[in-house]
């Protein structure tokens, strides 16, 4: 690497960690920066794979996010309403990185162009190998387009439209009645987070997703048995025309 | 200087209806405005402690130091108040450079009966005590440490003042009121914006009768100041325009607060911002020949970033423009 590309990244840290102390009022981020970077947790903001300026954009998002979570989202309400099932967990995870996003992008309008922009990144490079049934679809991927569609107003394009399309209704049956309340509820994170953890609670897509997962296992376990009855055939053939070989030699 | 100004206060004026703040207090005022009276700014916003403090300051002879931030109006206030009271108002800027002889007056050479004869004349501190003024010493934390020594006995409101050069002791008038103000308390400046500052004499200090602070105000109160002082952009668009000036002014105060830019954008600052927005007719670029040309280079990138925050928009400073 290039002492100018050096410079370069250590300018874009600093502007964007101090970015990032202004928005979230704390201004002890750089040294939590560096403790962190000991350790590579989640929360730094990694500047090593910048090839193009979408990837400054993205990077903009992520500390963008990072530090509105540090502004808006307490932990202890977070603990407070965290669902104990796992897969809820991974769908309120969402929900409330969303309600903090929307809170930034109201109060900076530069903040809402930023998340927009790297959504729209994202739904763009977004590839799918298969695409045929509601299986193929994680139910948290679809939740987050969900979110982003309803929440944050991002255009998804066919292909995303397509993922939700499996989910939508689920959705829609839990938690339209409540859209008012949640969007009018953003900046009270305990309303809105225990209101998205009772509608978790109350989904039965968890079930679903159970079940089609245990269906998944089944259809790959099927797949693997067939190939693995082929192979095994195939197998004796050889071994079949190896003996045939050795009894005309004999 | 004009000799001696023979007025006293003949009216009341009530606070509630003057300053719109809401008070019973009543406080002096003048009937008729002179050529020391400052002229009245009709859309001033006054700040309702700082108000308070300086009202007390005239009705009730208090020396009155308003301490904050550059930028924030400290010297304006008194002087608005002033206008409204009609009240002569005279403002004295402290620098290094002003000089015992400045304030107290000198031996000048003059011609009497067509004879040079050496007379003394007074300087500004002895005429303001003898007269119905207020004295405003502006950027007090940056006079000279001597200098200071000679404000001490007038800080007294009942002090007299001697005048040794005339072996005269003046009295001072009734109506004779003093302020000062300051970017520090006279402790010093810890933050390296205030370069040519002095700590106080806590004797001297200690002589003022009240202290106030004015520094950055609320969104809403700044929004208003500065569309005051811009009209045509008192509608929806304008508003939030401004609203967007002053939260990229508040996110310099943080970062300054933070330690990483050593400029702070204070609400003249926003004023004149806004002023050359009109100008220009470009936001962005009244932006950076307002205050981003100000900053050091290494702190631009960082500025920049604010400002796309808070207008979505890059400035040519931005590091998304720079080749990756």
């Amino acid at each position: 690497m290039s002492n100018k590309d050096i410079n370069l990244k250590e300018k874009i840290r600093i502007a964007l960690t101090s970015t990032a102390k202004v928005i979230s009022d704390d201004f002890t981020l750089n040294e939590k920066y560096s403790e962190n970077k000991k350790t590579k947790s989640s929360e730094i903001v990694e500047i090593n794979d910048l090839i193009n300026p979408s990837d400054f954009i993205k990077l903009r998002a992520e500390t963008d996010c990072a530090a509105l979570k540090k502004k808006f989202s307490n932990d202890v309400i977070y603990r407070k309403n965290l669902p104990t099932n796992n897969s809820s967990r991974s769908l309120y995870n969402i929900a409330e990185k969303i309600r903090y996003e929307s809170l930034g992008g109201k109060m900076l309008k530069g903040i809402k162009k930023n998340f927009t922009e790297n959504y729209t990144q994202i739904i763009k490079h977004k590839r799918k190998e298969q695409l045929k049934t509601k299986e193929d679809v994680p139910v948290a991927e679809a939740f987050e387009l969900y979110m982003l569609k309803n929440f944050h107003q991002i255009k998804l394009n066919p292909l995303t439209s397509k993922i939700l399309n499996f989910w939508e209704n689920d959705f829609e049956k839990s938690i339209d009645k409540h859209k008012k309340f949640l969007q009018e509820n953003l900046e009270d994170q305990n309303n809105y987070s225990s209101r998205f953890s009772e509608i978790l609670n109350e989904m039965n897509i968890f079930q679903m997703n159970k079940k089609m997962k245990e269906k998944r296992k089944t259809k790959i376990r099927g797949k693997i048995t067939r190939q693995m009855m082929i192979q095994i055939k195939k197998l004796r053939i050889i071994k079949m025309k190896i003996m045939t070989k050795k009894l005309k030699l004999l | 200087m004009t000799p001696n100004l023979n007025i006293q206060p003949d009216i009341k004026v009530s606070l509630k209806q003057t300053f719109g703040i809401d008070s019973e207090m009543e406080v002096d005022a003048f009937s008729k405005k002179n050529e020391y009276v400052p002229e009245i700014d009709k859309s001033y916003k006054f700040d309702r402690d700082t108000t308070l403090a300086i009202i007390s300051g005239f009705a009730f002879n208090k020396r009155v130091l308003v301490q904050g931030y550059h930028g924030t109006g400290k010297s304006t206030h008194i002087e608005q108040i002033a206008a409204r009271l009609n009240w002569p108002c005279i403002r004295v800027n402290l620098d290094s450079h002003v000089s015992r002889i400045d304030l107290i007056g000198k031996d000048a050479i003059v011609l009497e009966d067509g004879k040079q004869v050496t007379q003394f004349n007074e300087g500004i501190l002895p005429w303001s005590i003898q007269n119905p003024v207020a004295l405003v010493f502006d950027e007090y934390d940056a006079g000279r440490p001597d200098v200071m020594f000679v404000i001490q006995r007038v800080l007294e409101a009942e002090g007299n003042f001697t005048l040794l050069d005339k072996n005269k002791v003046i009295k001072q008038n009734k109506f004779f009121r003093l302020f000062a103000t300051s970017n520090t308390v006279g402790l010093g400046d810890t933050t390296g914006l205030y370069h040519g500052t002095q700590q106080i004499n806590q004797g001297q200090m200690d002589r003022w009768n009240i202290v106030t602070t004015l520094n950055y105000l609320s969104l809403e109160r700044e929004l208003d100041i500065v569309l005051a002082k811009n009209k045509n952009l008192n509608n929806t668009k304008g508003k939030e325009k401004i609203a967007n000036m002053i939260k990229v002014a508040s996110l310099t105060r943080k970062g300054f607060v933070a330690g990483d830019i050593s400029t702070v954008m204070s609400p003249r600052t926003v004023m004149h911002w806004a002023e050359n927005s009109e100008i220009f007719k470009d936001t962005g670029y009244a932006f950076r020949v307002t205050f981003l040309n100000k900053c050091d280079d290494i702190e631009k990138n960082t500025i920049a970033e604010y400002y796309q925050r808070c207008f979505g928009e890059e400035l040519p400073e931005s590091l998304i423009n720079v080749q990756i």
